[in-house]
């Protein structure tokens, strides 16, 4: 791994991943994830993968080592400080998950209108051509239960690349199986990264069928001691 | 069939029992010391200007709809069945005994200072508090919260702020609506059945007479804290379930003797502050 911390977008120095659902053992994570970079991280086991995305975007603290986002380590801000510096993450992840008190439409566009203040005009504007991109006609504007699953998994994923985040957290098995998205997946990734966004998806198999047409720049796997370099097969 | 082992404590009886009477204190007072410092919390909070965003101001106008605007039936048929008792019991009573021109302080003691303040509480938490017990009673188990905290937004900010302020000003509304719709039927009422002779407009000198300044103050003053507890135990009650173990069925009755509790205990504290 060659690049500086200082110039990451992610970093993970000698992180320690522990309490995991299969293995005794504590995995060291080291990755470092530079601007406009791709890399894709197989973890076999759902609750290690939450473990793993709760480590990177600072929902939780390493026993060891240290999560650095933008050069900083979420250690040393304060609660608050964490919820600002993350209005600088989107996450495609829990597609199925939508609060019940919001319509899908309010669930897309809430954090974009919490954290900047951009006209909504503007927000819908580019949360629909996003939309279009993964195959809706439009947002759904029902609430959850209304709303078709396939309409739910593509809304999520409008959800986690709206507005122009600098780390897109991609997770989600739902996702990982859906073949249909495999190439709007892989163009709203390539636009992202042209942008000099970092997008670090964890899949449960490297060869799933979603992420095949992702140019990635590195590839891993989770295994009992820590994160194995592979190489991807295409 | 499930063994189980007791563990063994050589502590004699007595000494067991102030043990688990001292555990439960120390646990409870904790508790609501921690609710008290989430309450000072919020108020800071809901001082700061930034704190209200485009999000918050939505969710507060739809909680403060949903508190003010949609009780407005259920508050003003309570003041009319309240009127009606207030007519059979004080008004009919003070009648009986030639002590009419007591009305006044009968009134504001018994309705204003009291009644309203817990009618209004047990109202919110009803038609309102239910709801938000069992909204936010879904946001852990079904990992929504996660999602709200990985977008950065503050669940504190987003669900307690704007719910605990509309609670508190929609208490102090439906008050207003629950003491005007009592009065009015009470003295049509009492009217009616010839138990009072004077106009509509002596009837509210009367009151407004038996009403010294810190009734214009204590009793909105009030409501507005009533509200303001009810919402922040269905919260805290609501974000507390952590999984789908903790039954829906059982939050709502939880919510409903902490958020009784905190009625009374405000009730009570502000009848000894004033």
């Amino acid at each position: 791994m060659a690049a500086r911390p200082g110039r990451s977008v992610l970093s993970l120095q000698g992180v320690a991943l522990a309490d995991r659902q299969f293995s005794a053992h504590t995995a060291r994570l080291d990755l470092e994830l530079p601007h406009g970079e791709v890399a894709l991280v197989q973890v076999e086991d759902e609750h290690d993968a939450a473990l793993l995305v709760d480590l990177c975007l600072g929902l939780a603290d390493p026993g060891a080592g240290e999560v650095r986002f933008l050069g900083i380590d979420w250690a040393t801000h304060t609660p608050r400080e964490r919820f600002h510096r993350r209005r600088r993450i989107g996450a495609v992840m829990q597609t199925d998950v939508w609060p019940s008190h919001m319509t899908v439409l309010e669930s897309v566009l809430v954090a974009r209108a919490y954290h900047f203040n951009q006209p909504r005009a503007e927000v819908i504007a580019d949360a629909t051509e996003l939309a279009r991109l993964f195959g809706l006609p439009g947002l759904p504007a029902g609430r959850r239960d209304a709303t078709p699953m396939r309409a739910l998994v593509r809304a999520a994923c409008v959800r986690g690349f709206l507005g122009s985040p600098d780390l897109i957290v991609v997770q989600d098995q739902v996702l990982d199986q859906s073949s249909e998205l495999a190439v709007p997946m892989a163009q709203a990734i390539s636009a992202a990264c042209d942008r000099g966004a970092t997008v670090l998806w964890i899949t449960a198999s490297l060869a799933t069928q979603a992420a095949q047409f992702v140019h990635t720049n590195q590839a891993f796997r989770l295994g009992d001691h820590g994160l194995i370099r592979v190489r991807r097969s295409r | 069939m499930i063994a189980r082992t007791q563990h063994y404590d050589p502590r004699p009886r007595p000494r067991r029992a102030l043990a688990a009477i001292g555990a439960v204190t120390i646990s409870n007072t904790s508790r609501l010391l921690l609710f008290m410092s989430f309450a000072t919390t919020v108020a800071f909070v809901a001082l700061r200007r930034e704190a209200w965003r485009g999000p918050v101001w939505a969710q507060f106008k739809r909680v403060l709809d949903e508190v003010a605007v949609r009780s407005l039936l259920t508050t003003v048929v309570t003041g009319m069945l309240v009127g009606f008792a207030l007519v059979t019991q004080a008004v009919y009573w003070l009648a009986q005994t030639g002590t009419t021109g007591l009305v006044g302080p009968v009134i504001v003691i018994l309705l204003i200072r009291e009644l309203v303040p817990i009618l209004v509480g047990l109202i919110v938490f009803g038609r309102s508090g239910t709801a938000t017990l069992i909204e936010l009673g879904e946001a852990q188990p079904k990992g929504w919260l996660r999602l709200l905290e990985i977008q950065g937004l503050d669940p504190l900010a987003l669900l307690v702020l704007p719910r605990a302020i509309a609670f508190a000003l929609g208490s102090f509304c439906l008050a207003t609506v629950l003491l005007c719709s009592t009065m009015l039927t009470s003295y049509l009422l009492a009217y009616g059945l010839e138990l009072v002779a004077y106009s509509i407009w002596d009837f509210a000198d009367a009151v407004l007479r038996a009403m010294k300044i810190q009734d214009f103050i204590v009793p909105p003053l009030k409501c507005i804290v009533i509200g303001y507890m009810v919402a922040l135990t269905c919260c805290s009650t609501g974000l507390g379930r952590r999984d789908e173990s903790d039954d829906l069925q059982r939050l709502v009755p939880r919510g409903f003797v902490r958020s009784a509790l905190a009625i009374l205990l405000v009730n009570t504290l502000f009848d000894l502050v004033a």
